[in-house]
């Protein structure tokens, strides 16, 4: 019998630690709970107490006596109500501060009076001492259990006020035990008294189930939250897919668009309107002879042809060949040579086209007829903002690393470097029209085809735009 | 500003779009010229007898026929009326397909009015050479309209001889004859005339 005593402390010193790991965890999920924190405090002191017990109980020459460690480990023992109280008062008071310095006073005095009955008392008068004590504590814990109604709701929190309950029932049962029997002296493990320390035991292990309830309830509240998490991410997911497929719509929406009858027409549509509006601003302009009226009609026309200009600049979008036919790259540009030229003498620049790739590309003519139409616009537009005697735009094409390089520049005034970076973007290009309209496109164009488009170093100290696209083969 | 040729010259307009129809009429009625507005092709070849002279300015989409068959539909019925179009959209294949047939301008929508004015100055110039034409070559008996015809196309003698089957002197004096009631004085100046 004699070591069975600390071997049962012992054990339920160790499940109290099992447990007490498991809480460790929840600090870390609810880091700001209070009540989490007591709760700890108070299963690590019982534990440690209750270890205390197994070795002072050991330890101890004259049990009758005591020992000041095991003063210690009641003391420390008595904290874990203390902190169930705490508990109970926080559990349900998110974030309210409770002034616990009455509570530390109880402690303290709790440990005057037990080393005073240890001086003065026998065993079982230390016994009764500590049993009060903890009656009255498990007494505050039921008041808290009962002021903030902790029996209602969560099932385990019920389970935690009915334990609480058993607890200081069976905590006054023993009491009565101690009082109503004359147990002599306790010198040793073997004249301790067997039903006061089996009510004890019992109080221990309901006092296991009740911290177990605690855990459970920790336990469910993560439980729902990882279920609250658990729609909110499918919702999310749900958003998302929706998100996803909303785009993806409007993306198959404006190819089928694209590609369809209907959006062919659209520039046509677009101009008409517009003709309309220039013709009659041209009338009532040959009709007015006063100068401030002429100034608007004259600024109605420029917008006007801005407009035009857009439209223009987006055709190939409006465009439905949305076929890719293998070319040879050089007689392509050959083909729209006329065009460019004559563009160019109407504005007085004199153009040089060095074509030297003689290979073979998969594009879409309509497109990157575009793209080039975008870029000569650019240079034109650039150069005629500036008074220079000789204006020049340079066309190549030739090989580098096994791509074809198609290069326009011009001697213009350049692409500012502050800009440099943004003149493929859409907002960019649309909010300064002197970096000139559709790079955006130039760059949605070439990259459709593989190919990379940049602004580059210059040459003629204006601007160059290179082109890389991939080779189909070689003439 | 304009001449009387000008001004008796009928300009027909074919355009589906009424505001473009509207604001180009108003227009061309201001600076004073002759207008008979259609809205589509079928109505206009619908006329009885096209008057001449006169020119045609029609938009390259029209709800029946395109610009370009509208173009051949009027050169087989043996109409050559000066043509302009207008295109809302600007595929340059297309307008190299309309200038190969033909056509005086292609002015892509929104246009200067300076630029159409521009291609009338130049259709009036054109169809009244050739309504200058049409009333010389009247007087030609038909097998010197026969000889006209293949001597434009740019026939030689001995192929006109074999072509028709006469001899050489004959040739020569068909020759002759049309150009003198064309009132030109070398073959040059005669295909010159029909262009």
């Amino acid at each position: 019998m004699n070591i069975i005593i600390p071997v049962i402390f012992l054990t339920i010193a160790l499940i109290q630690f099992g447990i007490l790991l498991n809480s460790i965890t929840f600090i870390k999920i609810y880091p700001n709970e209070r009540a989490i924190k007591y709760w700890v405090v108070s299963l690590l002191s019982s534990s440690i107490g209750i270890l205390g017990f197994a070795y002072g109980l050991i330890s101890v020459k004259n049990l009758e006596k005591g020992s000041l460690f095991l003063t210690f480990a009641n003391i420390i023992y008595f904290l874990s109500p203390i902190f169930l109280i705490l508990y109970s008062k926080s559990i349900k008071k998110i974030n309210t501060k409770i002034n616990t310095k009455i509570y530390w006073i109880a402690v303290i005095l709790f440990a005057i009076g037990f080393e005073l009955v240890r001086k003065k008392g026998t065993f079982i008068d230390r016994q009764i001492y500590s049993a009060i004590a903890f009656s009255l504590a498990y007494f505050l814990v039921l008041l808290e259990i009962k002021n903030q109604k902790l029996y209602q709701g969560s099932k385990y929190l019920r389970i935690f006020s009915f334990t609480t309950l058993l607890e200081f029932i069976l905590i006054i049962a023993r009491i009565s035990i101690l009082l109503s029997n004359n147990f002599g002296i306790v010198e040793n493990l073997n004249q301790i008294p067997i039903l006061p320390l089996v009510m004890l035991w019992f109080v221990l292990v309901v006092n296991l189930w009740s911290y177990i309830a605690i855990n459970g309830y920790w336990t469910e509240r993560i439980a729902s939250l990882n279920t609250e998490n658990l729609i909110e991410n499918t919702k999310i997911k749900a958003l998302l897919n929706e998100k996803y497929k909303l785009i993806n719509s409007l993306m198959t929406a404006n190819k089928t668009a694209v590609s369809g009858a209907l959006s062919a027409s659209i520039a046509h549509e677009i101009n008409q309107p517009l003709g309309a509006v220039k013709i009659n601003s041209q009338h009532l302009d040959l009709l007015i002879k006063n100068k401030k009226e002429k100034k608007l009609i004259k600024s109605i026309i420029e917008d006007n042809d801005k407009a035009a200009k857009i439209i223009s600049t987006l055709k190939s979008v409006f465009s439905n060949n949305t076929t890719y036919q293998i070319i040879e790259f050089d007689s392509f540009i050959e083909s729209y040579k006329p065009f460019l030229i004559q563009a160019a003498s109407e504005k007085n620049i004199f153009l040089k086209i060095h074509l030297d790739s003689s290979v073979s590309v998969k594009i879409n003519s309509d497109q990157i007829q575009q793209v080039i139409s975008n870029l000569f616009q650019n240079s034109i537009q650039a150069l005629s903002r500036i008074e220079k005697k000789k204006k020049v735009i340079e066309i190549k094409t030739f090989i580098k690393n096994n791509k074809l390089i198609f290069l326009i520049s011009d001697n213009g005034p350049g692409v500012d470097p502050k800009i440099k970076n943004k003149i493929f973007e859409l907002y960019e290009s649309s909010k300064n029209e002197n970096i000139g309209l559709g790079l955006w496109l130039c760059k949605y164009i070439i990259s459709l085809h593989k190919g990379t488009i940049k602004v580059n170093k210059q040459i003629l100290k204006g601007a160059e735009f290179l082109i890389e696209l991939p080779i189909s083969y070689h003439a | 500003m304009h001449n009387q040729n000008d001004k008796n010259i009928t300009i027909f307009l074919i355009e589906d779009d009424p505001s473009q129809l509207r604001s180009i009429m108003s227009l061309l009625e201001f600076k004073g010229f002759n207008i008979k507005p259609f809205n589509n092709a079928e109505d206009f070849l619908r006329l009885p007898n096209i008057s001449r002279p006169s020119l045609i300015i029609s938009d390259m989409r029209l709800p029946d026929l395109d610009g370009v068959e509208l173009h051949k539909k009027l050169t087989n019925q043996g109409i050559d009326i000066p043509i302009i179009f207008i295109s809302g959209e600007s595929s340059i294949q297309q307008s190299v397909d309309a200038m190969k047939q033909g056509a005086i301008e292609f002015l892509v929508k929104p246009f200067d009015i300076n630029d159409l004015i521009i291609a009338i100055k130049k259709a009036i110039c054109i169809e009244h050479k050739k309504v200058k034409l049409n009333i010389l070559l009247k007087h030609l008996s038909p097998r010197e309209n026969e000889v006209y015809g293949l001597l434009i196309q740019g026939l030689n003698n001995t192929q006109l001889m074999e072509k028709i089957n006469i001899s050489l002197p004959t040739v020569k004096q068909y020759k002759s004859e049309v150009m003198r009631k064309l009132g030109v004085k070398s073959l040059s100046e005669l295909i010159n005339l029909s262009n």
